[in-house]
């Protein structure tokens, strides 16, 4: 964790005490929360989006990189904004508090930096879970048998290059950071007028 | 009288006395120029090099901190150019010396820590030097981690124009560069320091931190006390 | 000819292991080992560094119980210092200690072994996990998630960052308690209490289908050693080391945790990372203990509080007076948590809790120094050397699993005699060969987790190395 970014505890958002970029809990407990939901009204009020890959190998960390973009994005006032190192159950507390749910992974089947929207539909989900880490359906699957939630939820997944030790991205997956946010917006948008 | 010279920053036209640096106007009109190396209330050295910026007429980067305006100067204090060198530099900081953010006492206090943010330094092209570098901590109230020195030299004019003690000098040339206390003796054996800790408050960075403090927790803040002491050194004619 | 059984790596475990089983020609299974196949040098990289920064740089062993690393460090460097931490200070970093053991038994109980609890050892791993737990008794996986999410907001209300805190430091702790967030916490206490109680009564009116698993899974006569209070209760965060043998005799009592090394010797075995400690009267390795959970209720006189004595009683009842089955592990940490829900209570409505006055001060004043706790796995020891200015020049960590390894391997042997016949292995013999091992909830944790899925391999090895049968799941 050498560097000013990887190092740095809440770095895009000092401010907000809970920010916890760089520091993807290693146990895969849910991560800080970047913005809490705020005021009636903002924007993107009820919309969770959880970053989800290991920070410190290579593109998988390009979750937390995208919640830290998000957090200093006026468009996305109001969410919930998570960076975590796994997909936990505690995530289903969230999940279930949210009207949109937006998961945002690194992908080892694309191309690198191509971006690949999907859905997840709460009522068919099954998923499957590991030792303590669920996949997207599990974790919508998880939310809807124990809170009864069944928010619109989405994966956004951007293609890897590399997942080699390391706290950097390669230079195609940091060309689609733009775009993957543009794409997550543009989600949250379309949920917002619909 | 002093005299007033106006000049261009950015496209900006401002103005200045003529003692002024292009860095205290740019500051004064609220231009953001980076450095790690000026403070207020001490002289300038243009031992960082964040601040260099284009003039007209020049084909070479001038540091602002040591360049005094001129009349009809013509100053480009931002453009892709000087941010890629910034850079640069920046990254140079990180990679001569071992810097641990996420361990080191001035986590999420640390100048170079928000340089690098500031100018979206966001990884290293450069290899790690990873040098093997000392810490002194024989000190009873303060330590000396080399690790994490930029050699911006603050500590030694601090030391030397403020407390009036000298004891921080720079030894050895190049990448062996280092801040030193006395003739390179332990800073605990030193006879001229007075432990007044002001060489820590002015530290950009945790290369000088008070002892005991844990980790993230060493905020600086009795810096401003700065100007004001040189202020009364001056009426006092020392 | 010998044969070898490798199951690599272990699931739902933190960190990374295999483990291999050694067969005879007739099939029968004559070894067993349980390697931890990481290494990560912690004692090696800090030495040079200011001993102030140990905590913090400890913390960073790992993700799953850095509060455990914050606490034994914090309390080795206060040796280093010679100093006490303020009553609050220490009254705070206890109940840290508590929320972390919280949120990390409920992790062991809860979300990696209740799926084996709830629909047993030969079910299909596609529905033993959390999301079969969910489908089948989201009740209980509710209570699993509040409780964890509860543990977790202590550590980060009082201590920072929930998985790299920093509040706890030298001297006791950063900054004080707010009345504010004291009321948070205990504003969860009822509904905490509610879900433990729950567990426990599921677990206790289930316990009878699981006779055959006690009888097998590490059950063995050993000694068992906890930290204790002055008036024999459980105490997790100081108080003096108790050692028990089988029949609860004590083996040593009183033991000042400072004096560690006298009594607790460390051998390397070249299978493993993971060096194993033993009771050094007893040489290696007839002085095989037990730490965690069950060796704390095996330990103690009482928990200290009313709940947990209760169900620590019924406990007592069902199992004996000492438990010798690690099968036990599971009640004994539920019986833990629900004693440190209580204790985290009694903590935060003590009348001093909001004092300002939470960190001591001192410069290095020893050379040496040794902070004990226990961790949410069982006792943890680290044991520093500094030189006059206070840089680090020695470090040694005896963290729990350490201590369990020799019961781990003896656990794992158990378990695949009873289990494993012949030269084929069946997912029901493999997994509860795996959820033996999980008894102990063993940290080999390590920051380098597998990306997606952490596969099962199973490989029968012939004398020479070559893989004679394979099975991956």
């Amino acid at each position: 964790m050498t560097g000013a970014d990887a190092g740095r505890e809440a770095s895009a958002t000092a401010d907000t005490a809970d920010a916890t970029v760089g520091d993807a809990p290693a146990d895969g407990a849910a991560g800080g929360a970047f913005a809490d939901a705020a005021a009636g009204g903002a924007p993107a009020e009820g919309v969770l989006v959880v970053g989800y890959g290991n920070a410190l190998r290579g593109d998988d960390g390009l979750g937390s990189h995208i919640a830290a973009r998000l957090v200093e994005d006026p468009r996305f006032a109001g969410a919930t904004v998570v960076a975590a190192h796994q997909l936990t159950p505690e995530l289903a507390i969230d999940v279930s508090a949210a009207s949109l749910v937006i998961l945002v992974d690194a992908s080892s089947g694309d191309r690198a930096g191509a971006i690949v929207t999907s859905r997840v539909d709460p009522a068919s989900a099954g998923g499957s879970a590991s030792s303590h880490h669920l996949d997207p359906a599990g974790l919508v699957t998880l939310a809807r048998d124990l809170y009864g939630a069944a928010p619109a939820v989405f994966v956004v997944s951007v293609g890897a290059a590399s997942f080699d030790l390391g706290d950097r991205l390669s230079p195609a997956v940091e060309r689609a950071l733009p775009d993957a946010v543009e794409v997550i917006a543009g989600i949250v948008g379309g949920h917002r007028d619909a | 009288m002093t005299t007033v010279y106006t000049l261009r920053i950015d496209g900006r036209d401002v103005a200045g006395s003529e003692d002024a640096t292009v860095l205290d106007v740019a500051r004064e009109n609220g231009i953001d120029i980076p450095t790690l190396c000026h403070l207020d209330g001490i002289t300038d050295r243009g031992a960082c090099r964040l601040c260099m910026v284009e003039i007209t007429g020049s084909n070479k980067l001038t540091p602002a901190c040591m360049t005094k305006i001129v009349e009809g100067m013509e100053v480009t204090a931002h453009s892709d150019r000087l941010l890629e060198y910034r850079r640069a530099i920046t990254e140079m900081l990180f990679v001569e010396r071992n810097h641990i953010c996420a361990v080191c006492v001035a986590n999420n206090h640390c100048e170079l820590q928000d340089t690098a943010e500031e100018l979206g330094l966001t990884h290293f092209d450069l290899p790690r030097i990873s040098p093997k570098v000392d810490i002194d901590a024989s000190h009873r109230l303060f330590s000396i981690d080399h690790n994490r020195c930029i050699l911006c030299l603050r500590c030694v004019r601090v030391c030397d124009e403020i407390e009036g003690a000298h004891t921080w000098d720079i030894m050895h040339r190049g990448l062996d560069t280092r801040v030193q206390t006395d003739m390179g003796i332990p800073w605990g054996e030193s006879t001229t320091c007075t432990s007044c800790g002001k060489c820590v408050q002015v530290c950009p960075t945790g290369a000088l931190f008070e002892k005991g403090r844990a980790v993230a927790r060493g905020s600086k803040t009795r810096r401003p006390f700065l100007p004001w002491m040189k202020v009364v050194a001056e009426e006092r004619g020392l | 000819m010998t044969r070898t059984i490798v199951i690599d790596p272990v699931t739902r475990i933190e960190g990374h292991s295999k483990v291999t089983i050694q067969l005879d020609d007739r099939g029968e299974v004559v070894d067993a080992h349980f390697h931890v196949t990481q290494f990560r040098g912690f004692e090696r990289i800090t030495q040079g560094r200011p001993v102030h920064e140990m905590p913090a740089l400890m913390a960073r062993i790992c993700g799953i119980c850095p509060v455990s690393h914050l606490v034994a460090s914090a309390k080795a460097v206060d040796d280093i210092l010679a100093v006490e931490p303020p009553p609050t200070g220490a009254d705070l970093r206890r109940i840290v200690n508590l929320g972390q053991i919280v949120q990390s038994n409920a992790l062991s109980f809860f979300h990696l072994s209740s799926p084996d609890l709830l629909f047993g050892f030969d079910a299909d791993p596609a529905v033993r996990n959390i999301l079969g737990v969910a489908r089948h008794s989201p009740e209980l996986a509710r209570d699993g998630i509040a409780l964890r999410k509860w543990g977790q907001q202590i550590i980060e209300w009082l201590a920072g960052k929930r998985i790299h805190p920093e509040g706890i430091v030298p001297g006791g702790m950063a900054t004080p308690l707010t009345a504010d967030v004291r009321d948070r916490i205990l504003a969860g206490v009822p509904e905490a209490i509610a879900a433990v109680e729950r567990a426990i009564a599921w677990f206790k009116s289930d316990m009878l289908r699981w006779e055959d698993e006690a009888a097998t899974f590490g059950n063995f006569r050993s000694a068992f050693m906890g930290l204790v209070d002055r008036d024999g209760n459980v105490d997790h965060y100081g108080g003096w080391l108790r050692v028990v043998d089988a029949d609860g005799k004590y083996l040593a009592d009183k033991l000042d945790p400072r004096l560690f090394n006298d009594y607790i010797g460390e051998a390397v075995e070249p299978w493993s990372y993971l060096k194993s400690t033993y009771w050094k009267p007893m040489g290696y390795p007839d002085g095989i203990y037990r730490v965690g959970p069950l060796a704390r209720v095996n330990v103690a006189d009482r928990m200290g509080t009313p709940r947990a004595d209760e169900e620590l009683e019924k406990f007592r009842w069902r199992v004996g007076r000492v438990a010798g089955s690690s099968f036990h592990y599971h009640y004994a940490r539920l019986i833990d948590t629900l004693h440190c829900v209580e204790k985290i209570e009694q903590l935060l409505r003590g009348p001093d809790i909001l004092s300002k006055h939470v960190r001591s001060f001192a410069e290095i004043n020893r050379n040496e120094g040794i902070g004990v706790s226990e961790a949410p796995r069982g006792t943890l020891m680290h044991h520093y050397k500094v030189d006059d200015d206070g840089i680090v020049e020695w470090v040694n960590l005896i963290i729990a699993t350490g201590h369990n390894n020799m019961a781990m391997n003896r656990s794992v042997l158990q378990v695949a005699r009873s289990h494993i016949k012949g030269d084929t292995i069946t997912e029901p013999m493999l997994n509860r060969v795996e959820a033996v091992i999980r008894c102990y909830d063993p940290c080999l944790s390590c920051s380098t987790h597998a990306l997606g899925e952490m596969a099962l391999r199973i490989q029968l090895l012939g004398p020479d190395g070559t893989v004679l049968h394979e099975l991956a799941r």
